[in-house]
């Protein structure tokens, strides 16, 4: 064979190959394709909590068809069981009432202060069309009924304006509050006002396809789901908002930002609520790229949280369960309040403690999550693994707790008994890899109560030793640290349009609320406004 | 063990609770309990009563009295509950710090730092001497003369450290603060 032929040959063999493997692109590509959409809308959502909620009622006045589909089987997401608590500024009505005077340039330059080390990596374009649309977003929830507490606001998050007003309560209907919490107050309203003005929401849809036109070219025509194991596939006109409510609940997902995170780390919101990734992961299954990554590992926010309410499962601090709640069951106990960690040791899952028990900051939760005592071999690495709570009897006077059910979950989160090596023979839970060693446990309490004799301690540096453990019976409460914010997401632009991971325009998709990235800014205030925009950018032009 | 005043005063007599549990919730009354110095001398015993110490399924316990060390020191004596011939002898140290007699009487009293108002039930460390304040805000401590860290403590307060030197007799009054809201309050 000449070289000339093997040339020809060659590369018509190997543009036979390419040429097969564009058909075989096109293939998939056709395969993707809906023939028939189920239903349409101009106006798709994904997530009925509080961004999505907001951005349906945007839209519809804007006259735009309005579909929103929800995952759980109520709406609300984590803004349902919230404290409702919404620092929105720049002169809102409500600012007016009590003579505080603010502006948009105000919040702007509070929230990109060098000093406010929380909100550092922020990007600054998504903070100033927060800034500008804070006002009118306050005044947005009041008209469409949401209740606020009127008493002068206070400061809050760096702030130099007061801004911090809370919703009120919905009702002491507990099947509507889920938990009695004052974000029921605005969930409610704004599920109310969306209804009203034709919304449509679906319960039970779990999102399992943002359809595009290409596998990451074209423009967003829609979204597929699931309701009762049957698929749905929902067309959309205008544009789909992905209002999917963040990821801390997804394992893997969340280690994409920090690989400490494993599995026995809990999150605040569930069981109500799980964070599920799915906006996420199906955004960038279409190419979409993701914001401010490094807000989640910054150590400043509520990436991270210090467990409060230990011997249950879920003790976020700002979230403890209401036994009547219909969603108890499934939260197993309310927790008990820990009004200070002076009357508690923590230890690790071998009966060791690693860290001064009052210390508040990042540094006792990275003393958690920095390793498990088998020097990286022979086992699970990352993750710290299950940290208790040791305490006696005159802990439980002294903080005025009751040690039983419902105020704690006995199935694997806590645990009584008459000796300190008993408990440890007792503590059992699917996070603990391995028995706790009594003897260890045992040697630590003997070492804490010769310190606190001695007035110093040695090993950590804990201020004021004032109680030993002593008194049986003997308490191990769950006190590992639970997750929170996302604090990263989607990339989306000042019209919280969704962008590639060449910073294009993915067209017709948006993303708002917790699924959003790179504003780390806690919460309410920061979800209503973006799914403003995002219902106001995707409905378009008022019809 | 518990409820060991802590120090214990060198040369006079002291009191502490013992307990001793079986894994298979065994009645272990009448079990007999030593208390054993460094040395290997027994300083004190007694025997296990008939009913469990409340709140616990099966911990049998005895109050004993013994003879503190004649000097000051940190020591660690050794309990040993030696149960009828099904049951295996088991021990466990015993830590406790010894002082000298006290020789004089520190009265604390503390207030609320911006009201003046006496605060009731905050704890108190003079060095390893403890105490409480009652309703009047007000606790007394004997101890030896010498130089002392002072703690104050009560939920709801910030910890409050400071220093005293003990020559005689004398009062001391604490202000204690409740803790300035967070910088940067994030919770929802």
């Amino acid at each position: 064979m000449n070289r000339r032929k093997f040339i020809k040959d060659g590369a018509l063999g190997v543009g036979g190959a390419a040429l097969a493997g564009v058909g075989l692109q096109e293939a998939n590509v056709a395969a993707q394709r809906v023939a028939k959409w189920d239903r349409v809308a101009d106006v798709v959502i994904a997530g009925a909590g509080c961004s999505g909620l907001c951005a349906a009622i945007v839209a519809r006045d804007r006259g735009a068809t309005v579909l929103v589909i929800e995952q759980n089987h109520d709406i609300g997401g984590h803004a349902m069981v919230s404290g409702g608590r919404i620092p929105l500024g720049g002169g809102t009505r409500l600012q007016k009432k009590f003579g505080i005077v603010d502006s948009a340039d105000q919040v702007y330059l509070d929230h990109t202060d060098s000093k406010n080390l929380e909100l550092r990596y922020s990007d600054r374009d998504l903070v100033r069309v927060w800034a500008d649309e804070n006002a009118a977003t306050f005044d947005f929830l009041l008209d469409n009924g949401v209740k606020f507490d009127e008493v002068m606001p206070t400061l809050v998050n760096g702030g130099t304006v007061p801004r911090l007003f809370r919703t009120l309560v919905f009702s002491d209907d507990l099947k509507e509050t889920i938990n009695g919490s004052p974000g029921s107050g605005l969930v409610r309203a704004l599920e109310k006002s969306a209804r009203a003005k034709g919304v449509e929401i679906l319960l039970r849809h779990n999102l399992t396809r943002i359809v595009r036109e290409g596998p990451s070219t074209g423009r967003v025509q829609g979204i597929t789901a699931m309701f009762e194991n049957k698929p749905v596939s929902i067309q959309a006109r205008k544009g789909v908002i992905i209002a999917t409510g963040g990821f801390t609940s997804n394992v893997e997902f969340r280690r994409t930002f920090d690989p400490r995170l494993t599995e026995e780390y809990q999150v605040a919101g569930e069981p109500w609520s799980k964070q599920t990734a799915d906006g996420e992961m199906l955004a960038m299954a279409i190419g979409a790229g993701l914001w401010g990554t490094s807000n989640v590992a910054s150590e400043r926010g509520r990436s991270v949280t210090k467990t409060r309410h230990i011997g249950a499962r879920y003790g976020y601090e700002n979230l403890r369960w209401n036994q009547n709640s219909p969603m108890f069951p499934l939260a197993g106990g309310s927790g008990l309040t820990v009004r200070s960690f002076q009357n508690v040791i923590c230890v690790n899952q071998w009966g060791l403690r690693f860290w001064n028990e009052l210390d508040e900051t990042y540094g006792f939760l990275n003393a958690c999550l920095s390793r498990h005592a088998n020097a990286g071999k022979n086992g699970k690495t990352n993750g710290g693994g299950p940290i208790w709570a040791i305490f006696d009897a005159d802990s439980v006077v002294r903080e005025g707790w009751d040690p039983k059910p419902p105020n704690v979950d006995p199935n694997g989160w806590f645990y009584s008994a008459d000796t300190i090596a008993e408990l440890a023979r007792k503590v059992a839970n699917p996070y603990q890899l391995q028995p706790m060693p009594p003897r260890a446990l045992e040697d630590t309490v003997a070492k804490y109560n010769a310190y606190v004799d001695a007035g110093k301690d040695p090993e950590f540096g804990r201020p004021g030793l004032m109680f030993k453990i002593q008194k049986p019976p003997f308490y191990a409460a769950w006190s590992t640290p639970i997750l929170h914010d996302a604090l990263a997401g989607l990339r989306t632009n000042q019209r919280s349009e969704v962008l590639d991971i060449r910073g294009q325009v993915i067209p017709g998709l948006y993303c708002a609320g917790e699924s959003a990235g790179g504003f780390a800014l806690h919460g309410l205030p920061r979800v209503t406004v973006f799914g403003r925009i995002a219902g106001r950018e995707a409905a378009g032009v008022k019809t | 063990m518990w409820d060991l005043a802590s120090p214990v005063v060198a040369g006079r007599r002291a009191t502490l609770k013992v307990g001793a549990a079986c894994s298979c919730g065994c009645d272990l009354t009448g079990t007999a309990i030593a208390i054993h110095a460094e040395t290997g001398r027994q300083v004190g015993g007694g025997a296990l009563g008939p009913t469990p110490w409340p709140g616990t399924s099966a911990l049998y316990w005895t109050e004993l009295d013994v003879a503190a060390p004649d000097t000051a020191g940190a020591y660690s004596w050794t309990l040993q509950a030696t149960p009828e011939p099904s049951h295996e002898p088991v021990s466990s140290p015993c830590c406790f710090i010894a002082v000298n007699p006290p020789e004089h009487r520190v009265t604390l009293k503390v207030v609320e730092k911006h009201t003046g108002a006496p605060v009731d039930a905050v704890e108190l460390r003079l060095g390893i001497f403890k105490a409480a304040t009652n309703e009047a805000g007000v606790a007394q401590v004997e101890v030896p003369g010498g130089a002392y860290d002072v703690t104050a403590w009560k939920i709801g307060y910030e910890i409050l450290s400071s220093t005293a030197d003990v020559a005689g007799d004398m009062s001391i009054q604490l202000e204690v603060a409740a803790p300035a809201d967070p910088e940067q309050p994030y919770w929802m």
